[in-house]
């Protein structure tokens, strides 16, 4: 499969998503602290 | 495994599957077809060769499933494929199922998961309607529900919280029965009311800061995933690693979730270890002599307690529907029949005054109980004067449905006189002159033919065979 064709029949909610990021532990928080810069930075434009 | 000789007949569509549209379950007589897409079609052809699904097919987590040509009625243009499924005797639900048993489908979809990652695949859903008991065998019987991982979060996650770790949460923790919320919301106990539910004192327990209190604050300030999420997790690192470890964690957390009361209303009402009544005795001689005249297929023991009718049955049918409105009960038989190996008797928490509706999309995304099994023979011992005396139902009525079940009816009378039927009735007035030995003669007459009379020692009560009329 390339890429994703997410979402599926199923709605995974979105905090649900991120909060995996969290629950996985220390690697998972580095993930988390990235996706929030990189929205941060789009959100500036 | 599947008779090839045999024609089936037109298959229909069932009521239930229909959400995915990537394949939809189709039923023709005792045979499951499942209709795939094209995009289904190509991972089932590489699932099909995966030693991920030989293994767990061997192992029995997994439905046994073949490629076939389209059955007769189907329509071919709108699929790209066709698989048979082995037939699981009996469908039941998760409201239907006690802790132990939903336990034992939560550890087995995190299991599959894990088995499923370390192949690059993952389940795209979490759901226990996609797990089914063989006897208390649980097995996935959702193929589907297997993609190649495509990179990014885990979406069965939420679906696994609201319909298996939460459940299983409150009735460990806080002793709340999670069938009525399984069974009043098909979608589960979302994060926030778990954490209502639960309370702050619950906080420092392993999982509920992160997978419960984290849950809800996290849902609360997001709505509804885009796409753009997943796509920014997996730029931004997210791996199938941090899902695994999650998977793991979450069996630690469900493999410590027990629940084991005391004692409830009936779980002491029938000791398997001391000597049996001459009542008992009596039941289960004459049980053994209707069973002795042939096999059948479906037995339903209605009151089963602790199984003492249904293991005597089991000898006799291919399946045993073991039915008790006890949860407790039904969870102590549960285990009792894993330790035993007990492979053809379902234990499912069943009120006969109260069961399992048909519900969901248009009534019909799930069935009541008799749709789903049709027993060749009844047992109802020492259950009837419960549903009369105790429950207000018209004996008339409680005749009529269990003759409508099809299969012949093993009924005991207990007669108002009987010490527990004068229990009963100890601090409420009777109002049940419907209730007697003639009433019931009358009514199960009217509905079939009495084939036998088997009186008990004790004179107030007798079993009558019933044959119903069809």
């Amino acid at each position: 499969m390339n890429g994703f064709c997410v979402l599926g029949y199923l709605d995974p909610g979105a905090g649900s998503l991120l909060l995996q990021t969290l629950v996985a532990g220390g690697a998972g928080f580095t993930v988390l602290v990235r996706h929030l810069w990189k929205s941060f930075r789009e959100s500036r434009g | 495994m599947y008779p090839e000789d045999s024609e089936p007949e037109a298959a229909q569509p069932d009521a239930g599957s229909f959400r995915d549209r990537s394949a939809r379950v189709f039923l023709s007589d005792d045979r499951v077809y499942r209709a795939l897409s094209a995009e289904a079609q190509q991972h089932w052809e590489r699932l099909a060769e995966s030693a991920l699904v030989q293994r767990n097919v061997a192992a029995g987590s997994l439905i046994d499933t073949e490629s076939v040509a389209p059955p007769a009625g189907f329509p071919v243009d709108d699929w790209a494929g066709f698989v048979e499924h082995a037939r699981v005797p009996v469908i039941s639900y998760p409201y239907e199922w006690s802790f132990h048993m939903l336990r034992q489908a939560a550890l087995l979809q995190l299991d599959l998961l894990s088995d499923a990652l370390a192949e690059d695949w993952v389940l795209k859903d979490a759901t226990p309607f996609n797990v089914q008991f063989r006897g208390v065998s649980p097995v996935h019987i959702d193929l589907p529900s297997f993609e190649p991982y495509p990179g990014g979060p885990w979406e069965g996650y939420r679906q696994f919280c609201q319909m298996f770790l939460y459940p299983l949460m409150l009735q460990a923790w806080r002793g709340v029965d999670f069938r009525p919320w399984l069974r009043g919301r098909l979608s589960g106990i979302t994060p926030a009311e778990c954490r209502a539910l639960l309370g702050a004192r619950h906080l420092w327990r392993r999982g509920v800061l992160s997978h419960v209190y984290l849950h809800a604050a996290f849902e609360a300030r997001s709505g509804a995933a885009s796409e753009s999420i997943p796509q920014s997790l997996k730029s931004s690192g997210f791996h199938k690693d941090l899902i695994s470890a999650n998977a793991r964690k979450l069996r630690r957390i469900v493999e410590k979730l027990d629940w084991s009361p005391p004692a409830s209303t009936w779980s002491s009402y029938d000791d398997l270890k001391s000597d049996p009544t001459p009542e008992i005795v009596a039941k289960q001689d004459l049980l053994q002599s209707v069973l002795s005249r042939g096999r059948l297929r479906t037995v339903w023991d209605l009151g089963c307690n602790a199984g003492r009718y249904s293991r005597i049955a089991a000898d006799h049918a291919e399946t045993v529907l073991a039915l008790d409105s006890d949860h407790l009960v039904i969870d102590r038989l549960f285990q009792t029949l894993r330790d035993e190996q007990r492979t053809n008797i379902l234990p499912l928490v069943f009120d006969i005054a109260d069961p399992s509706p048909s519900q969901g999309w248009r009534g019909r995304e799930r069935s009541d109980l008799p749709s789903r099994s049709r027993p060749d023979l009844v047992i109802c011992f020492a259950v009837l004067h419960h549903l009369v005396l105790r429950e207000n139902l018209l004996l008339d009525d409680v005749v009529d449905w269990l003759l409508s079940l099809g299969g012949d009816l093993l009924i005991e009378y207990v007669d108002k006189s009987d010490p527990q039927a004068q229990r009963l009735l100890q601090h409420r007035r009777d109002q049940y002159a419907d209730y007697s030995r003639e009433r019931l003669i009358s009514a199960l007459e009217a509905r079939g033919e009495i084939v036998a009379q088997f009186p008990l020692p004790a004179r107030t009560r007798e079993v009558f065979l019933v044959r119903p009329r069809r």
